[in-house]
């Protein structure tokens, strides 16, 4: 837990990004250094912890053991009982001490039905330590109703929220929104909650304030400021 | 301002909560005195244990539902989800989303308000907003240069 590269997920395959963000809208951040200064970030793609989590549960990619040193991808893809086949895998160089993504990327059409039984997500393991905390648990539910509604998400932190709300591809549209994911029951001080709105308000971005309770049916409260008072 | 007429009135609802009470009272003055809006009326709503206000701009405006809040406290998404189900009026169009404007006091008198809206609302689209934005700017800026 105090490793902060564990948890990562990472996708290493240029096909696989596009794949990523083209059939199932999702972005991730790319981290790599730049090849020169002033150029943008390169791959590997980041991703957030529960866009990996969908991709996985929905059977759309698969999240792979990091092989441990000295040892090929292969070894890691022997680990979990899963042989290349035809598809490419995502991970091509020596990985840092991360989970990798594995897509199909050379098929086209809906995604196939997952190998195996969907991972357990909800239990936090060595590799995956976001499982079982009330936050990404928490982000998860909110995330996966968003998504399935058709929006695209990314991570919010540049406007200090949970996720940014997209209506469009991000590439093309600007957000919309800005998520919250408070714990039930939090008291938000109504000062914090004026600068978030604010700032919003003058990004042309909602508040959204999100709560999907497990088993309950998700509750969405925008909040605007009206310039017109 | 503890003889106003309105303020007494606000302090005799089933409210007990003073901080609030002068919270709506400030922004009923806020309102109809500062922004002379054409009708302010309070309302007590017990089970919010909350002054509101129904106020229109103009006389042929709709009401609107002002729930007045000292900057000082804190809700929780819940609370302010339960304000927006109780304090809100019934709408003709069943379709539209449940919408009220939380009024936030701060010490100094200064009012801030917000629309909280049931759902998501997408904010307006972006030529508009500039279109009025360059307007307001050109005016301020003539009135500068004058």
């Amino acid at each position: 837990m105090g490793d902060p590269e564990r948890g990562r997920v990472l996708v290493w395959g240029a096909g696989a990004a596009r794949a990523l963000r083209e059939r199932y809208r999702v972005s991730g951040v790319l981290v790599g250094a730049p090849p020169r200064r002033g150029r943008g970030r390169r791959l590997p793609l980041q991703l957030l912890p529960e866009e990996a989590r969908l991709l996985a549960e929905s059977g759309a990619a698969l999240l792979l053991h990091p092989p441990e040193r000295g040892e090929g991808p292969e070894a890691a893809l022997a680990e979990v009982g899963q042989s290349c086949g035809p598809t490419p895998t995502c991970s091509s160089t020596a990985p840092p001490p991360a989970l990798l993504v594995q897509l199909p990327t050379a098929r086209e059409g809906p995604p196939p039905p997952a190998p195996h039984p969907p991972p357990d997500l909800s239990r936090p393991t060595p590799h995956w330590p976001h499982g079982g905390r009330p936050g990404h648990e928490r982000r998860y539910r909110v995330y996966r109703d968003l998504w399935g509604r058709g929006l695209h998400l990314t991570a919010g932190g540049k406007f200090g929220g949970d996720f940014l709300v997209y209506p469009g591809p991000p590439e093309r549209f600007h957000a919309a929104a800005v998520a919250l994911c408070p714990p039930p029951g939090a008291a938000l001080a109504l000062g914090a909650l004026v600068a978030a709105a604010r700032l919003g308000t003058h990004v042309r971005k909602t508040l959204l304030l999100c709560a999907a309770p497990a088993g309950g049916a998700p509750a969405y409260t925008s909040l605007q400021w009206r310039g017109d008072l | 301002m503890a003889t106003h007429p309105t303020f007494t009135e606000m302090m005799s609802l089933d409210i007990s909560d003073g901080a609030q009470i002068y919270a709506a009272f400030v922004v009923y003055l806020d309102l109809l005195e500062g922004r002379n809006w054409y009708e302010v009326k309070h309302v007590g709503v017990a089970e919010l244990q909350l002054v509101c206000l129904h106020a229109r701009e103009r006389e042929q405006d709709s009401l609107q539902v002002m729930v007045p809040v000292p900057v000082h406290i804190s809700l929780s998404h819940e609370r302010i989800r339960e304000i927006m189900k109780k304090a809100s009026l019934p709408q003709d169009d069943p379709n539209t989303p449940l919408s009220v404007t939380l009024a936030i006091v701060e010490s100094d008198s200064t009012v801030v308000y917000y629309k909280m809206t049931d759902g998501f609302v997408i904010p307006d689209p972006p030529d508009d907003t500039e279109d009025v934005d360059n307007k307001q700017w050109r005016k301020k800026r003539k009135k500068l240069f004058k």
